[in-house]
């Protein structure tokens, strides 16, 4: 392998791995604080490039899948957005009165994935949406021999900002405490006078948001379509539990892993490329089996 | 002397299990009042009815300044959600101390405060009154001792202005010279605050109590005044077991 090879397998890894993680994060937090595993996730993430998309296309040729670089920005905010606010009416009038039935509340967030992929396909049609060019971060950047797509870099450099923006939030806000010390005892906290619900609201709100985000930035990479919300519900599950559930540094490390794995395992080996990413999975429990960085579950002691 | 705090013919179920069932409470302000009896008299499930991470079945608990206005009237908070009890003016200590151990000692006690500021207003008094969580102040939780988790728990509940203190057994599992150093900042404490204390151990309820209940299987069966009880061997082998509650 050259070392042109190894590089830009290494920077197509962390750019998958940078989506990855915006979808996971969400999950793992949402978990980790609520203890809701919400298989709806990753229809978040579909509705965040289709409502992305839509934005985008208002200001562009949609013959040609193009639009002003600048719309491409607005239509990934308008995905957070959007998905931010289901998210807010999810959690605040459907999951909320069903927290002491976590079985019903499993039933509901598949429930939504019907519910929210038929909208889909009914406001938007089934079939798969054009493909999706930011005329501003198209092209390829040359690494040694090897061509690297310059959209790829941008997702390395946003997806670096957002982990930043996250581990700000966690670590240096007074609601970043509150997150940390809710994964561990959530009633604790109640008792320090803090409204945990609202807490767990605005939590899910915002895995939401970074989850819409991440669907319209998915659109140029690999286009839209119906079951994208599926696929990638898979890779984060597979994310949080190599990372850790409640664990944002877990979540981006094992998003990072993820992405490396599929990138390194054909190139390994081609047969067994399919099942690596699973393979991974296995290994990482192996070894730490409650994950990379596991902080649900401690009890307050 | 006021009442700051009334509990009436209070009933708890946990889950299927009827756990409380008739607890009478009645907390004067100032000083420590001591919640007493046997293991498994229901003392823990009292304290976190009343914080409200347990809902009464039936009774009331009655909070001077509890209502709208601040005046002295006992409200029922009973049933209310925890967030809206602490913020009437209770701390609450549980007994697993309730240490979040990934959060530094400094963000354990800023996670109590209501206002920005309450930390700042405080940190003085409060590593005078426990100077170790200033050596420890970055330090997280899970890494001190359990005598520095417990100095730092009840200081967490010092952290806003709290009118009332829950204290669930915080001599257990702590060596006798912590215990002692504990007593001290009780008495400290209790100069400037109203204190509910549950606790095993009998010297330590002695060295501070003023008052004193007692529970056995989820009833109160006797109230009145510390020195009585101490006073008297019959009634400590009575409701406490001598030798074995002390």
């Amino acid at each position: 392998m050259s070392g042109s090879l190894f590089l830009t397998l290494i920077l197509n890894g962390l750019a998958i791995g940078m989506l990855y993680f915006l979808v996971a994060v969400g999950l793992s937090v949402i978990f980790g604080l609520m203890h809701v595993l919400n298989f709806a996730h990753g229809s978040f993430f579909m509705v965040g490039a289709y409502v992305g998309l839509a934005v985008f296309r208002r200001f562009g040729n949609p013959a040609i899948g193009t639009a002003p670089t600048w719309s491409f920005f607005l239509a990934m905010l308008a995905g957070a957005l959007a998905c931010g606010a289901i998210g807010y009416v999810v959690e605040r009038f459907l999951i909320r009165p069903l927290y002491k039935r976590p079985l019903f509340l499993v039933l509901l967030t598949i429930g939504l994935i019907l519910v929210i992929d038929e909208s889909v396909k009914l406001i938007w049609s089934p079939n798969s949406q054009g493909s999706v060019i930011v005329p501003g971060l198209a092209g390829t950047v040359q690494i040694g021999d090897q061509p690297f797509a310059l959209y790829r870099a941008f997702l390395i450099g946003f997806g670096l900002l957002m982990m930043g923006v996250v581990w700000w939030v966690i670590n240096r806000t007074k609601i970043g405490i509150i997150i940390r010390a809710g994964v561990q005892d959530a009633g604790m906290v109640q008792t320090l006078g803090i409204n945990v619900r609202e807490v767990f609201t605005l939590v899910f709100a915002f895995g939401a948001a970074l989850a819409g985000m991440a669907g319209m930035a998915t659109a140029p990479f690999m286009g839209v379509f119906p079951q994208m919300g599926g696929e990638f519900l898979l890779k984060a599950f597979i994310v949080v539990v190599m990372g850790g559930f409640g664990s944002p540094v877990g979540t981006a490390l094992g998003a990072i892993v993820l992405g490396l794995t599929e990138q390194f395992a054909p190139w390994l080996s081609p047969q067994w490329a399919g099942i690596a990413p699973v393979g991974m999975m296995v290994l990482v429990l192996l070894l730490r089996p409650e994950g990379l960085f596991n902080l649900s579950g401690r009890r307050a002691g | 002397m006021s009442e700051i705090l009334q509990v009436k013919d209070l009933h708890t179920y946990i889950g299927q299990f009827h756990i409380l069932q008739g607890v009478n409470l009645t907390v004067e302000q100032g000083g420590v009042t001591c919640l007493l009896g046997r293991n498994g008299a229901g003392k823990s499930t009292t304290l976190k009815t009343i914080i409200g991470l347990l809902a009464p079945k039936s009774g009331t608990i009655g909070l001077a300044g509890g209502g709208a206005g601040a005046g002295p009237a006992l409200t029922n908070i009973g049933g209310r959600p925890a967030h809206q009890v602490a913020r009437l003016g209770i701390g609450y200590v549980p007994e697993d101390r309730g240490v979040f151990v990934d959060l530094t000692v400094e963000e354990n006690l800023r996670l109590a405060e209501r206002k920005r500021g309450d930390l700042a207003a405080k940190k003085d008094w409060l590593v005078k009154l426990f100077p170790d969580l200033e050596r420890f102040w970055q330090q997280k939780g899970g890494r001190l001792s359990g005598g520095q988790q417990q100095m730092l728990a009840i200081g967490r509940a010092l952290v806003p202005e709290n009118k009332l203190l829950l204290i669930d057994e915080p001599s257990k599992g702590l060596a006798p010279i912590v215990v002692e150093q504990l007593a001290g900042a009780l008495k400290e404490l209790k100069r400037q605050t109203t204190i509910v204390l549950v606790e095993q151990n009998l010297w330590l309820a002695a060295a501070v109590g003023d008052r004193a209940t007692v529970l056995d299987d989820g009833r109160t069966v006797w109230a009145g005044v510390m020195a009585d009880l101490m006073a008297s061997p019959e009634l400590q082998n009575r409701y406490l077991g001598v030798g074995r509650a002390g």
